[in-house]
């Protein structure tokens, strides 16, 4: 069952929606520059000038769908700066929206897909875990992973999974990762090699949630830990 | 269709069963079932929920009106059971899809001890290692007798009859590929348990996977079903409701649904509804998953159980942790080749032969906290692998000593005591006869003469429940009225009524593989 047809910019949905769009219809959209008189200072000197001084004229170069597993430096570090929860800055600064037809970034002229009051809601609750959490999502997110770099250009479905091969893209092959996990002691437990065989990393590897090991179920006694396990 | 709620569900939350809810559910099971029948009518689904309390089924539940998901035949399970039935439906043809709540598959099946009891097979091992006759008659009548003539002889019958046929299937087609051993495993007069090479169930597992797979089935992990969707006493099974990060999600059955989701050992208040005894101070060998929700769903749409308090205790498992892993299947497979158990003086308590649930009981009367297995590496190869067994010594799961008084220290047992009592037994192997506890000798028993000696601690662990879900030789689930109820399917360790009191080692996995086929054959046969 597919509910989202469109290829959502879904990094920038993700991340935008933290200030909650509907709840902040107060604040009126904001130029960047009312907050960043001097450009050069946030983005750097290796990034190309800008002239103008809204968030349409990031579009141009930033505007098109994430790359499949690719970094989108640009949803994520925007978003991180703008969408914790603390800074107060509404998704409406650089959003629009209108529910069952578009959302779109200001000036950019493709919606990014047609969500509802129903999917705002599940993205506020899930919008604040990437910057902020101190799950495996928020690491990536430290590191400059968007959610695209995880999920893909498609909007993730809440209980979704990350596949094998886009984790093992960057951590892989599984034996690197059975070699770094290789059990001092001979009764040691090695989960990148298991009796299990080839498994799910989703087994133990959480996004938006504490991850767990596995082998716990019913080796109590190991004293493996999962990363990212509070 | 939102339902935030299970923004965290996992398939090791607790599903509503914990002590609180305990006393409901007995009530229901015992009140409930006349009235929810009579009760249900119009675009309601049949349902025998109680009151409406947080983590149960709600009082009623409608119908969908729309299916997300459509499939010829809907398997709950990745065991031996539901990747037979997945193999056999996809063969026919139909769109197959597995269901399976765990993040890996397999189940209990995965981490099973690799042994399947079959009378014959394709490689004729036991006209090769010289170990007697068997028949399908032999194997029937051990396996009614092992059950204390509980177990239904017409299913008893197919599963011995055709096991040998599965085993081969699975070599043919699965790849799968046996050690050249042959066992006499407790309660079994001939030597008909064999192991596949990885010495767990895993073995089978991935064969009959590959020929799911091979011919077209799918598997989806994390998918747990939360409901049996039938509309009334007369109707057939439509379809499951499962339980996602996104709401419930419905998935018609064209043909059948086959459950094939496992027993309930890991789930502490429902054996204890059945056997009280079985409390949580009980080891257990199961995966976490074993938790026996989906027999509470069939009874809520009518289908009859039988032998529930029928729980199997694991005399081999290892005492601290309950797991039943490579080393604590030489225990089961030993009995055949001589090895001795010995209580924590250095006695024997039983005949090493015996059932496990009669082995089980004498390891609780000794009074003791563990029992050992003694053997010598003469038998290793019989049992296992040489490479194997040294595994386990590295893990601490087996002891090893060049004597047995060395052993003897090393477990903790005054070693003039193992000494005389391992001398006996070679005695008894001389003359033929076990004066102590009358195990039946035969010649391929080895003496413990010879060292290095082993010794591995084993304590019991709930570890199968036999009873379950009535099915007939069709593998159609029964209503309480004994009417099959239409396109319902079970296999495996959900169905109960074929081992009786007490299932032979090594028949289990026989037992879902066989019945697996023939479900998934039936539910093919099913007419859209």
């Amino acid at each position: 069952m597919k509910r989202f047809p469109e290829s959502w910019l879904m990094a920038a949905l993700l991340l935008a929606f933290a200030g909650g769009l509907g709840a902040a219809p107060a604040k009126a959209p904001a130029a960047c520059g009312a907050c960043h008189p001097d450009f050069k200072k946030v983005l750097g000197d290796a990034h190309p000038a800008v002239k103008g001084r809204s968030i349409a004229e990031c579009l141009p170069c930033h505007g098109k769908p994430a790359p499949d597993a690719g970094k989108n430096a640009f949803a994520v570090r925007i978003h991180r700066g703008h969408a914790a929860p603390e800074s107060g800055v509404p998704c409406s600064a650089c959003h629009e929206f209108k529910a069952g037809r578009s959302f779109t970034v200001k000036g950019g002229k493709r919606s990014l897909g047609k969500p509802d009051a129903a999917d705002f809601a599940r993205t506020r609750e899930l919008m604040p875990v990437p910057g902020a959490a101190t799950y495996l999502s928020g690491h990536h997110a430290a590191k400059q992973v968007s959610c695209a770099g995880c999920h893909g250009p498609a909007f993730p479905l809440r209980g979704g999974e990350v596949a094998n091969p886009r984790c093992l893209a960057c951590h892989g092959p599984m034996e690197a990762l059975a070699e770094k996990t290789k059990p001092k002691e001979a009764h040691g437990l090695n989960p990148h090699k298991s009796h299990y065989g080839d498994i799910a990393c989703t087994a133990c590897h959480f996004g938006h949630q504490p991850s767990v090991v596995l082998c716990k179920d019913c080796h109590p006694k190991t004293t493996l830990v999962a990363p990212f396990d509070k | 269709m939102k339902n935030p709620d299970n923004l965290d569900a996992k398939g090791n939350q607790d599903d509503g069963l914990g002590e609180a809810q305990g006393s409901d559910r007995r009530g229901f099971l015992k009140t409930s079932l006349a009235v929810g029948l009579a009760a249900t009518a119009g675009t309601f689904a049949l349902n025998l929920g109680a009151a409406p309390a947080p983590g149960t089924a709600p009082a009623k539940k409608k119908l969908p009106t729309k299916w997300d998901e459509s499939y010829d035949v809907v398997v709950i399970g990745s065991g031996f059971a539901g990747l037979a039935a997945a193999a056999e439906a996809a063969g026919k043809g139909c769109t197959v899809i597995v269901l399976e709540k765990m993040p890996v598959y397999g189940g209990n099946s995965i981490i099973n001890g690799g042994e399947y009891n079959a009378w014959t097979d394709k490689l004729h091992m036991r006209e090769k290692f010289n170990l007697g006759n068997d028949s399908s008659d032999i194997h029937k009548n051990d396996t009614l007798k092992g059950g204390d003539y509980f177990g239904s002889p017409e299913l008893v019958e197919i599963l011995t009859a055709e096991a040998p046929k599965a085993l081969d299937w699975m070599i043919d087609e699965g790849g799968l590929e046996l050690r050249q051993i042959l066992n006499r495993t407790g309660g079994h007069s001939q030597y008909r348990t064999h192991t596949c090479i990885e010495g767990v169930g895993k073995g089978f597992t991935e064969a009959l996977r590959r020929i799911a797979e091979k011919r077209g089935a799918k598997m989806r992990l994390k998918a747990k079903v939360s409901w049996l969707w039938r509309k009334d006493v007369e109707s057939p099974v439509l379809g499951v409701e499962l339980e996602t990060g996104r709401g419930p999600v419905n998935i018609r059955a064209r043909k059948a649904v086959v459950l094939a989701s496992g027993g309930f050992g890991r789930d502490v208040p429902m054996r204890m509804i059945y056997n009280p005894t079985l409390n949580a101070g009980y080891n257990c060998t199961n995966h976490k998953g074993a938790t026996g929700e989906m027999i509470r769903y069939a009874q809520a749409v009518g289908a009859d159980t039988l032998h529930m308090a029928f729980i199997q205790l694991y005399p081999y498992a290892d005492p601290e942790t309950g797991i039943l892993d490579a080393p604590a299947v030489y225990p089961f497979r030993g009995p055949g080749y001589g090895i001795v158990y010995v209580n924590e003086k250095g006695v024997r308590f039983v005949n090493e032969l015996e059932r496990r649930d009669v082995v089980s009981r004498a390891e609780m009367a000794t009074g003791g906290k563990k029992t050992f297995s003694i053997f010598n590496e003469a038998m290793i190869p019989k049992m296992g692998t040489l490479e194997e067994a040294n595994k386990a010594v590295a893990a601490g799961r087996f002891v090893r000593a060049a004597t047995l008084a060395e052993l003897a220290t090393k477990i903790g047992i005054d070693p003039a005591v193992l000494t005389e009592t391992i001398r006996k037994h070679d005695g008894y192997l001389k003359d033929k006869k076990d004066p102590e506890f009358g195990k039946n000798i035969t010649p391929v028993m080895v003496s413990l003469e010879q060292g290095p000696y082993y010794a591995i601690a084993q304590w019991p662990a709930v570890h199968h429940t036999m009873g379950g879900l009535r099915v007939n030789k069709d593998t159609q689930v029964l209503d309480i009225w004994g009417k099959p109820i239409p396109r319902l399917y079970a296999a495996g360790e959900i169905t109960g009524g074929l081992h009786g009191a007490n299932r032979l080692g090594g028949n289990a996995t026989p037992d879902a593989t066989v019945f697996g086929r023939i479900a998934g054959l039936k539910a093919a046969a099913e007419k859209i």
